[in-house]
């Protein structure tokens, strides 16, 4: 199947273009980049259709002396996650339009090859091409941070490199670990993800296989308190870089961890489970809590999503279906709300030339349509029902709550203080009484609309229509999810979407029956 | 049409208005409120349409549910639904909230008249009638918590609608945060029972009650936690401060929200989730709900706003509905009441607030202290605004006197039958007073006496039609043979299926004998409710027999007395206080200036809040940001700069011991630091130096492990 490759091609061939064509003028890089991560678009709808069926896959010899091959496949979980690559990709094109004014061209063919990273992480199912894509990721996104971030751009961007870069040595560590010992135990070397989940490992093995793994993963989470590098990324990166680390770049440590790490050392994630389960939950309240503290717009953005990774970290590792899928959930609507936060908060920059909050106040009547979206992400990310994250929020925490009822109760005050950040975050640009900083500030332009729009449809269509995201996760094979807890209740399955109109008696004249197991359904 | 359908369109219509105003409001013609008033006018009669084919009528076949599969949280089975029901409380609150919600709409056509916002102001009310609508038409607890929060939203939208105001902004964040603590619980509750009970759909979970699926302390806790929720949107005390604040929105905002229908969702709530609850949730409503009632009450006193004392009173008498469906757990007359209180409370206070709104709109301001004499100047205002008051206090005939009196009495009754919950039916009767007294405080402050504000007294008028008319209609559904009472069609059946033996024991017998004969199978005690009570309750049974009716007679006989004597003696005593003027105000104020200064705090329940909520958040938050900043993010420079120095020091190890290998790292160090070098730095290098030798470092620990277990 061709399909996959095209996926990772079209925004290679983009890039290539973006870059030939930089003695003309700048829109030609733009217009480039649109037209390639659009066919992106359309081809990961494409793949959505297919993956219904079986997985896709596409494999051709690679270095066959270390048994590295060209492996791409993708199953729901990948679909789903390219389709929001692809997606983000197009955004990020549409925000970029205007704000982008320095060096148009470098900048296209730097973003478009970070979209090439990501969708290699979300799709190669071979360990050499999967850490291939991993550190692909990293350079793209060290120029776009260095080269066209704000003001503190250098320390971010090299803050940003060393702590990924450090964090993926010691998965390789890890991966090398588990390729020789397959390797010895078969006779024949593969960086087969498939292969290399047949390799028998001891507890004690698989302990610090995962623990490799582990750190690798989580600083790209990040998790708490690994994240140290994140505010300052988001902070500075330029409204498109912080719209795919939020979006992408951080998923991608997660999808290592559900991909690798997990089935890779079962015992060892169950073993480290606990303390992952503690970090995830301080995660959710120190993320807040210190969301909250922030003058700057960006960063609260960017502290509050590590408050929404504890929730995805959290839902993996309780280890039931509700909460697996449920970190599924939130990993798309995370990138979609927080993405969308990013972007009001670097339209607004580039209107105002400041991120303090401080300097803003009672926007909202200069700028209505700015403050429904703001108002809308912010609700979203605060968990309004409506928006898929609410249901990803109903899934997490009623996992953990099906995990241990404590658990599901001390998550649940997470939402609360989901709620003061995100507020303040409205209340502290919008309300109020009129800054000078916005007096002659213009409402939002139509293609940023359009950007926004693009993640404004998505938020809700999860929110309606979680099963967009939830059913691949059961497409064949059917592997990924935990089989434990899928019938935590009496009630006898029903198909999805059947709808059950019975004429309710409610008013009995008659005596009651005897018994009221089920309810009466008349006609 | 089928009842689905309209129930279907019920709150689609709203939903559309909401999109068409938010979308292109500004293109509509006036802005499209005609057309929303016009959308709510045809869910109106929508829902009097359904209220008719529904409501007292005694077949099975009454009512519709319909549901479908909205998603699972296992993986496979186990969905959950989304559906909708109509049954007789469903009809009811139809018929409350979109009577409201249109004459809101109407009114507010007058009132908003010319305000730079009023798309945005429509577009809210649209979604939020569209939710509310929702909230009542659920089948389960999924769909009715989404309606929940979307009201809240809406309710955030529209306190903050005057956002450029700095208490606004404060109250709009306040109101949003305050529920959501209630909301927390609430989703806590409704995650009990759904890994208890695998569905949300009302008739499962209460199956699930009535087989013993859902038990035990699990049984409580849902309902505890389903209260707490309660306890949150209806403002009862202790989560009752942001309803006070919510008065920051525009007046006909407040008669919506803040008076008829949000805040009555918490008690709406508790009715429907009757079947679940147990004793322990039942003294726990009563106690809150009774204690509220008072303590609000008190506050209601001291008020100077016009605004905030309606607020505090709608407090108050949400508290009384929570107490009437309280004491319903043990007396069955209870529930009614409760839920009647609702109904009639929806009108009248509805009509009391948008006279309030009505006079801020004539007079700009909402201090009473510059008010008065405006009983010439706004006779309709006036005459509406009058009707509602005796209605709220209680005053024969007007609806709220059967309603409260009906509460009070119940809550006698429990007195009577358990003299250790006395307290309640003090609570209930002492609140009634205070609530005579503020009411013709309020009446006799602004309509009555001289104007303490010239200007603005000669400056105002009475309302135009759009204003009036909702005044008008609202008066006319306060008064008794429309808005409740007993011996017409409102009353005469109870709105809940379940509840129907209560009524048939208690409800048309100790009210209106004649409605005994007509009820068919009133004498058949044994339906689900009192099966239920029985099992839950065997302590407080009621079995129907002739000592019950005796004590009922004689708590209803009490509870009339008492209430009319003490609506008479707070009459009297506001009376003497702003007409005669033979109790003078100022001189009580300061003969009791502690209690004077605590009420006119509020009890400093906001102060408590402040010191022992907001502010540790704050400083816990503030501390959070400085130990990211300072200590993690510093031991990350600190580890920075070592790795520097590190790297210097190698450096000179290099170059003074060691070339060949060494020196090619360092080489390739430095390579790549001239590639990042362009980004002007000479760090990169040092930084890279040290990985690589933490690479080395780590590769040797690999391979050393390798070769043990080897």
């Amino acid at each position: 199947m061709t399909l996959l490759t095209l996926i990772v091609l079209a925004p290679l061939i983009g890039a290539l273009v973006a870059g030939l064509a930089v003695r003309t003028g700048p829109a030609s890089a733009r217009w480039a980049a649109l037209a390639a991560t659009g066919a992106d678009l359309l081809l990961a709808f494409i793949l959505m259709f297919f993956v219904r069926e079986s997985p896709v896959a596409t494999s051709m010899p690679w270095i066959p002396a270390i048994g590295a091959a060209f492996h791409l496949e993708a199953d729901g979980l990948s679909a789903v996650l390219v389709l929001l690559t692809t997606m983000l990709g197009v955004v990020a094109v549409l925000i970029s339009w205007n704000e982008i004014t320095r060096k148009v061209h470098a900048y296209h063919v730097w973003l478009l090859l970070l979209q090439v990273g990501i969708l290699l992480v979300f799709l190669a199912r071979d360990i050499v091409l999967f850490y291939f894509g991993w550190e692909l990721m990293l350079i793209p996104m060290f120029f776009l941070i260095g080269v066209w971030g704000h003001e503190d751009k250098l320390y971010s961007a090299i803050k940003f490199f060393l702590f990924t870069f450090t964090g993926s040595i010691f998965m390789l560590v890890a991966l090398l670990y588990v390729y020789f010992q397959h390797a010895r135990q078969y006779g024949m070397y593969s960086f087969e993800i498939a292969n290399l989940l047949k390799t028998s490992l001891t507890e004690t093995e698989q302990w610090w296989v995962f623990l490799g793994l582990f750190i690798g993963f989580a600083v790209k989470v990040p998790l708490f308190p690994l994240h140290t590098w994140l505010p300052d990324a988001h902070t500075q990166a330029p409204t498109a870089g912080s719209l795919i680390l939020a979006g992408l770049l951080l998923k991608t440590g997660v999808y290592g961890l559900m991909r690798i790490a997990m089935p890779l050392a079962p015992a060892g994630a169950t073993a480290f489970a606990p303390m992952v389960i503690t970090l995830a939950v301080a995660g959710i309240f120190y993320g807040a809590l210190v969301a909250f503290s922030q003058r700057d717009f960006k960063r609260l953005v960017a502290y509050s999503s590590i408050s929404h990774l504890g929730f995805v970290v959290l839902g993996l590792f309780i280890g039931n279906a509700a909460g697996w899928q449920g970190a599924t959930l939130q990993m798309v609507n995370h990138g979609l709300a927080t993405g969308g936060l990013f972007l009001i908060a670097g339209i607004l920059q580039q209107r105002a030339h400041t991120r303090n909050f401080d300097m803003y106040g009672g926007l909202w009547r200069h700028a209505p349509t700015m403050g429904a979206f703001l108002l809308f992400f912010a609700m979203a990310s605060l968990g309004i029902p409506g928006t898929g994250n609410f249901i990803g929020e109903l899934y997490v925490i009623g996992g953990a709550f099906q995990f241990k009822w404590w658990l599901g109760v001390i998550t649940a005050f997470g939402i609360l203080f989901a709620a003061a950040y995100s507020l303040r975050v409205f209340i502290a640009t919008m309300h109020g009484p009129e800054s000078p900083t916005i007096k002659h500030m213009n409402d939002t332009t139509w293609v940023e609309n359009l950007a926004m729009g693009i993640l404004v449809a998505g938020l809700i269509v999860v929110g309606f229509v979680p099963r967009v995201v939830t059913a691949p996760l059961f497409y064949p094979p059917d592997t990924m999810v935990p089989r434990d807890g899928r019938e935590p209740a009496t009630i006898a399955a029903i198909r999805p979407g059947q709808i059950v109109i019975p004429s309710l008696p409610l008013i009995s004249a008659e005596p009651p029956p005897a018994s009221f197991s089920t309810p009466e359904v008349r006609k | 049409m089928p009842l689905i359908a309209s129930a279907i369109l019920i709150i689609s219509l709203p939903i559309a208005g909401f999109f068409m105003e938010g979308l292109f409001g500004n293109r509509l013609p006036r802005k499209g409120d005609w057309l929303a008033t016009g959308i709510m006018g045809i869910v109106l009669g929508l829902s009097l349409w359904v209220f008719f084919q529904v409501f007292n009528v005694n077949s099975p076949d009454a009512g519709a549910r319909g549901s479908a599969a909205w998603f699972s949280m296992a993986g496979d089975g186990a969905y959950l639904f989304a559906g909708l029901m109509i049954d007789n409380l469903t009809a009811m609150m139809l018929v409350v909230v979109s009577v409201v919600s249109f004459l809101v709409h109407l009114y507010s056509v007058g009132y908003m008249h010319g305000d730079p916002k009023y798309v945005r102001y429509y577009a809210g009310l649209q979604l939020f009638s569209a939710a509310m609508l929702g909230l009542v038409l659920s089948d389960n607890l999924l769909t009715l918590y989404i309606s929940w929060e979307i009201m809240g939203f809406c309710s955030y939208l529209l306190i903050g609608h005057y956002f450029e105001k700095k208490s606004a902004a404060d109250a709009c964040l306040k109101a949003f945060m305050t529920t959501r603590v209630g909301d927390v619980l609430m989703f806590l509750g409704i995650l009990i029972i759904f890994w208890r009970v695998g569905s949300l759909r009302y008739a499962d979970i209460f199956a699930a009650v009535a087989s013993g699926t859902l038990s035990g302390s699990w049984q409580v806790w849902a309902g505890l936690l389903l209260f707490g929720g309660a306890i949150g949107k209806s403002a009862q005390f202790p989560l009752h401060v942001w309803l006070p604040d919510a008065m920051e929105g525009p007046t006909p905002v407040s008669a919506l929200i803040h008076a008829a229908t949000m805040v009555a969702a918490g008690v709406y709530l508790m009715a429907r989730m009757y079947l679940l609850l147990t004793p322990e949730v039942f003294l726990s409503m009563a106690y809150i709900g009774g204690f509220t009632a008072i303590f609000a009450a008190t506050i209601g006193v001291v008020m100077d706003d016009i605004k905030k004392v309606l607020a505090y009173s709608t407090i108050s008498q949400l508290g009384y509905m929570m107490l009437g469906l309280g004491v319903g757990g043990f007396v069955l007359t209870g529930y009614t009441a409760g839920v009647y209180h609702l109904t009639t409370h929806a009108f009248f206070k509805a009509c009391l607030f948008l006279g309030s709104g009505s006079v801020i709109h004539a007079l700009h301001t909402q201090s009473m202290s510059e008010m008065g004499g405006l009983r010439k100047k706004m006779p309709v205002t006036f005459v509406t605004f009058l009707i509602a008051t005796l209605a709220l206090t209680g005053m024969p005939p007007f609806s709220g006197y059967f309603t409260k009196d009906s509460i009070i009495a119940s809550a006698i009754e429990l007195g009577m039958r358990q003299p250790r919950h006395w307290a309640l039916a003090g609570f209930a009767v002492l609140a009634a007073f205070f609530t005579a007294f503020y009411m013709f405080r309020l009446i006799f402050l602004t309509f009555f006496g001289q104007p303490r504000n010239h200007d603005a007294h000669r400056h105002a008028h009475e309302s135009g039609w759009v204003m009036a008319l909702p005044l008008i209609i609202l008066a006319l559904l306060s008064i008794y043979p429309i808005g409740g009472g007993h011996g017409n069609w409102f009353w005469s059946r109870n709105p809940a299926p379940a509840q129907e033996s209560i009524i048939n024991h208690y409800g048309p017998k100790s009210h209106n004998p004649s409605d005994m004969d007509t009820a068919p199978h009133a004498k058949q005690p044994d339906h689900d409710i009192t099966t239920l009570r029985r099992m839950n309750n065997p302590k407080h049974e009621t079995d129907g027999t002739q000592n019950d009716e005796h004590l009922a007679h004689a708590a209803h006989n009490a509870a009339v007395t008492v209430s009319l004597a003490v609506l008479a003696l707070g009459i009297a005593f506001a009376w003497l206080t702003y007409i005669r003027r033979a109790i003078r105000a100022e001189d009580v104020a300061r003969r009791f200036a502690v209690i004077h200064r605590i009420l006119l705090n509020k009890y400093y329940i906001d102060e408590f809040y402040m010191a022992f909520v907001v502010r540790p958040f704050l400083k816990l938050s503030a501390f959070m940001g400085g130990f990211d900043k300072w200590i993690i993010d510093g031991l990350v420079n600190l580890t920075g700069i070592l790795t520097r120095a590190l790297g210097w020091l190698v450096g000179l190890h290099d170059r003074v011991v060691v070339d060949g290998a060494v020196n090619a790292v360092a080489d390739s160090a430095m390579a790549a630091g001239r590639a990042a070098s362009r980004l002007q730095t000479g760090r990169v290098s040092n930084y890279l130096m040290g990985i690589l030798l933490g690479m080395v470092f780590l590769a040797g620990f690999a391979f050393w492990i390798l070769g043990r277990t080897g």
